[in-house]
């Protein structure tokens, strides 16, 4: 808890004002004290009734007060709330062929864990949203099986009950955004003050509460998906599985999205596994604990197999340079370089990506982005 | 005002957010805006019936008015689904169990009774409104004292003589007994002149002794019966099936008026039925409802018969007087069971739409639709080309919801969401409450059937049987809707539970 107080101290003291005021909240509802959370939940919207009028960081003395009272009632609680990983479902070598057409998903295993973020990457039509909807229970598989490790002999219903499933395309919600969310919540189990509150807990963790009184015709799609999460995390599913969530989101708003998706698996309120598909391959093998590469229906690559480990350092970068100038720095026997029309692959089985960079700098080349890709699925593309 | 929620007071606001947050499947059915609203629209539909000119005495337009509500019915269910539809607590796999399924079928059946209890506004003011400007008592007597006051002005022109019929209770029900012919020959041998003799059985007999105004029995199965002359010009039925004081008939009216006969003051008693006339007289105004009036103003027709009635506006007063006690009786003894019937079996079919709508995916939904077209199709040619009865036809209605039934179990071992499952649910669902009503149907069907063979082959002798035969109906529909109550929230709720989590192919 310390940790996490000085983490919150350490925001506020470098003016990360957003990212302290949903660690606040997170911890607040890992205590489990209905009043911390709702004096969380009041200086939250202060922080951003006072954002929305001044549209700049600053913010009042108030602020840092009611700050200061928070951590101050946070301090007295211990540990005990660290929540210890469980595992939720056990995927043992499910294949998938659809009657009509020719697409099939070859045998994949795997295991997923409370408080695990798993990624699954891979091109358009490769079987990522079929693997997924496998797991959700919304298709059915072929062959090998999926054992519920926490439900014992669940029917589908139970399963669909504590695995949640967000489409790529969101189905459209009707009426207000905010009844919405009431009604999941309240359907779910959570009713009275206990709904209301933790309603306006995930409006302001996930920044909706400006659009709550709106209707889905009067949002934009990455507020539909925001919303979306919003509305399946109240119902407290073990296992939340989201197929393409950052499509829609704009470049901040899928990096807060991830962190938030992070803290949410590992919260000590309501531990949580997640499975996550994306394109952007370096966002997510940010979060992730696990990533599996799908190709063609198959599982080409999946983090922390021994087999995975790369034989060659690799390295992605974006220069004005040319592939002549690249050799001749770097030397003609040492690298193999490959150009996609926008950046280049440097693949080397000595030089490490520092060394390389290193050498690059070193002859005044010219960089205008560099990524070390040698442990990212990015070499499989 | 809040244009969203008009007229909706903050109280069931409230009661709105309430439910939200702890009963979302009641809150999700609205109902309780639906009788709100029903409620406001009825009051509102209420006074407009109040305020309109409506003459209790006039022909009833309330067939019109019902069209007209209708389609504001039809609007309301639109309206009402629309809200309805948002919130589906059946597809999100939450914490529904069975009872939960009952009482959002309860609230559909309410909120559909409510919106179809609106038709029925225009009919309960038009019933309010006679009852209030006509008592019951009031028109019997009204009705009476006009025929006696017609009766005595027209003393002197009415032909007093009452008929007389002839006849002997034969002792065998078919053919002629020697001992009849026996009877015959001595009845007309002991009466003068010619005459018919009627020969009737027993039962015959039951029913003269009714309605003969005198019976004189002169032999041991010879009997003489009497008719009165009628009396009644008023003729106005049922009007005095709910009061204590009735109608005189024509025997009454010879014992209260012709018996003892004493000539009134025909100014008096003019002036009472002119009063009488006046008050019962109402003049329609389109041209097909004046059809008495106008044939009164027009005919050549010169009767005695007919002069009476001119005279007397017999037929407008009488025509005013039926409307009157129609709009009165509307809603009492089987008229009020055949109006709950409607109300309640319209709301029963659309609710049971409803709930298998909610609980089914759209595509199974219409299939199931489809599907229930196709085999009432299919089977009404089976039973035209092998000319089968009314039983064919319950026999084939109870074989499908057996073997919908049947079926819908594969909901609990199948790995994959069958489309042919979902639509076999639906139809065992929407078939259900009326299964015990065809079953009792089908079994006074063969008993009525195996009673008249048996009375055919025994020479037309009464079989026990018979008295067997009449299985109330009502009973059927009762226990339907007993049925469908206890299998919604157990076997139902499974059923649905079940397909719908299953993953698709």
């Amino acid at each position: 808890m310390q940790n996490r107080i000085q983490e919150i101290k350490s925001f506020i003291a470098h003016e990360d004002y957003s990212l302290a005021v949903r660690r606040m909240l997170d911890i607040c509802l890992d205590v489990d004290n209905s009043e911390l959370l709702q004096q969380a939940i009041a200086w939250s919207k202060t922080y951003h009734q006072h954002q929305k009028k001044n549209n700049e960081t600053a913010v009042g003395v108030d602020f840092h007060n009611d700050a200061n009272k928070l951590l101050s009632a946070l301090a007295v609680y211990g540990n005990s709330n660290t929540s210890v990983p469980k595992t939720l479902i056990k995927v043992n070598a499910i294949s998938k062929t659809y009657n009509k057409g020719n697409f099939s998903l070859k045998p994949i295993s795997t295991a997923i864990q409370t408080t695990n973020v798993i990624g699954i990457v891979g091109e358009n039509g490769n079987g990522k949203t079929t693997f997924l909807r496998c797991l959700a229970g919304q298709l059915s598989i072929d062959s090998g099986n999926i054992n519920y490790a926490l439900l014992s002999n669940p029917d589908y219903y139970t399963i669909k009950h504590s695995i949640a499933f967000i489409p790529q395309r969101i189905p459209k919600w009707y009426g207000l955004l905010k009844d919405n969310l009431h009604f999941s919540a309240s359907l779910s189990g959570i009713t009275g003050s206990q709904n209301e509150l933790m309603v306006d807990y995930m409006l302001e963790r996930l920044n909706l509460s400006d659009y709550a009184h709106l209707n889905w015709n009067q949002i934009s799609s990455g507020y539909r998906t925001r919303f979306e999460i919003a509305r399946i995390l109240l119902q407290k599913p073990s296992l939340l599985i989201l197929d393409e969530p950052l499509a829609n989101l704009d470049i901040n708003a899928q990096q807060t999205i991830l962190t938030d998706l992070r803290y949410i698996a590992k919260s000590a309120y309501h531990p949580m596994g997640i499975i996550l598909s994306s394109q952007q391959l370096h966002e997510v093998e940010k979060v992730a604990d696990t990533v599996l590469f799908i190709k063609q229906g198959n599982c080409l690559f999946k983090t922390g197999e021994e087999t995975n480990v790369a034989k060659t350092f690799a390295i992605e970068i974006e220069t004005t340079a040319t592939r002549e100038e690249l050799i001749k720095v770097l030397g003609e026997n040492e690298v193999q370089i490959q150009f996609n029309g926008g950046n280049y692959t440097v693949t080397s089985a000595n030089l490490s990506a520092n060394d390389i960079i290193s050498k690059l700098v070193a002859n005044n080349i010219s960089l205008s982005y560099f990524r070390d890709i040698t442990n990212s699925t990015k070499r499989y593309f | 005002m809040n244009w969203n929620r008009p007229l909706a007071p903050n109280f069931l606001k409230k009661f709105d957010h309430n439910l939200l947050l702890k009963n979302p499947e009641t809150w999700s059915a609205r109902t309780h805006w639906v009788w709100y609203y029903g409620s406001l629209f009825c009051l509102l539909l209420a006074g407009i019936c109040f305020v309109y000119p409506n003459d209790a005495r006039s022909n009833s337009g309330v067939i019109y008015w019902i069209f007209f509500v209708s389609i504001i019915s039809i609007l309301a269910l639109v309206f009402w689904l629309i809200y309805l539809l948002r919130f589906n607590v059946f597809k999100r796999f939450g914490n529904i169990t069975g009872l939960n399924r009952l009482k959002v079928f309860g609230l559909y059946f309410a909120s559909v009774a409510m919106i179809v209890f609106f038709t029925y506004i225009p009919a309960i003011v038009e019933t309010i409104r006679a009852n209030a400007k006509y008592k019951d008592e009031e028109i019997v007597k009204d009705i009476n004292n006009f025929n006696k006051l017609v009766t005595q002005l027209e003393y002197d022109s009415v032909d007093h003589q009452w008929r007389m019929d002839t006849f002997i209770v034969r002792e065998e029900e078919y053919g002629m007994s020697d001992k009849d012919k026996q009877i015959i020959e001595l009845t007309e041998a002991n009466r003068k002149g010619g005459f018919s003799i009627s020969r009737i059985d027993s039962s015959q007999f039951n029913e003269n002794i009714k309605k003969g105004d005198t019976i004189i029995r002169l032999g041991k199965a010879e009997y003489e019966m009497y008719s009165c002359p009628n009396y009644i010009k008023l003729a106005v039925l049922n009007a005095d099936d709910y009061t204590k004081l009735k109608l005189l008939d024509k025997i009454g009216i010879y014992r209260t008026v012709v018996k003892d006969f004493k000539r009134p003051d025909p100014k008096k008693a003019r002036e009472e039925i002119d009063a009488l006339m006046q008050k019962y007289y109402y003049k329609e105004k389109d041209r097909y409802s004046r059809y008495e009036y106008d044939t009164y103003s027009n005919s050549q027709d010169t009767t005695y018969e007919f002069r009476v009635k001119k005279r007397y506006q017999i037929d407008i007063v009488e025509s005013s007087l039926r409307n009157i006690v129609e709009r009165k009786y509307r809603f009492c003894g089987n008229d009020v069971e055949w109006q709950f019937r409607v109300l309640f079996y319209i709301s029963l079919c659309f609710s049971l739409l409803v709930f298998a709508f909610r609980h089914s995916t759209t595509k199974t939904f219409f299939l199931s639709l489809l599907t229930a077209v196709i085999l009432s199709i299919l089977t009404g040619l089976l039973i035209a080309f092998s000319n089968g009865s009314e039983k064919a036809s319950m026999t084939w209605l109870i074989t499908y919801t057996l073997i919908f039934f049947g079926v819908s179990f594969t909901a609990f071992t199948s790995k994959t969401r069958s489309i042919f499952t979902g639509i076999c649910v639906n139809l065992f669902v929407l078939n259900i409450p009326f299964l015990p009503i065809t079953i009792v149907g089908l079994y006074n069907k063969i008993i009525w059937d195996k009673y008249y063979e048996l009375e055919r082959m025994s020479n037309y002798v009464k079989h026990p049987l018979y008295d067997k035969y009449t299985l109330p109906l009502v009973y059927g529909e009762m226990f339907g809707i007993v049925l469908l109550l206890i299998l919604l929230p157990t076997l139902i709720h499974k059923f649905y539970r079940k397909w719908f989590a299953l993953p698709q192919e």
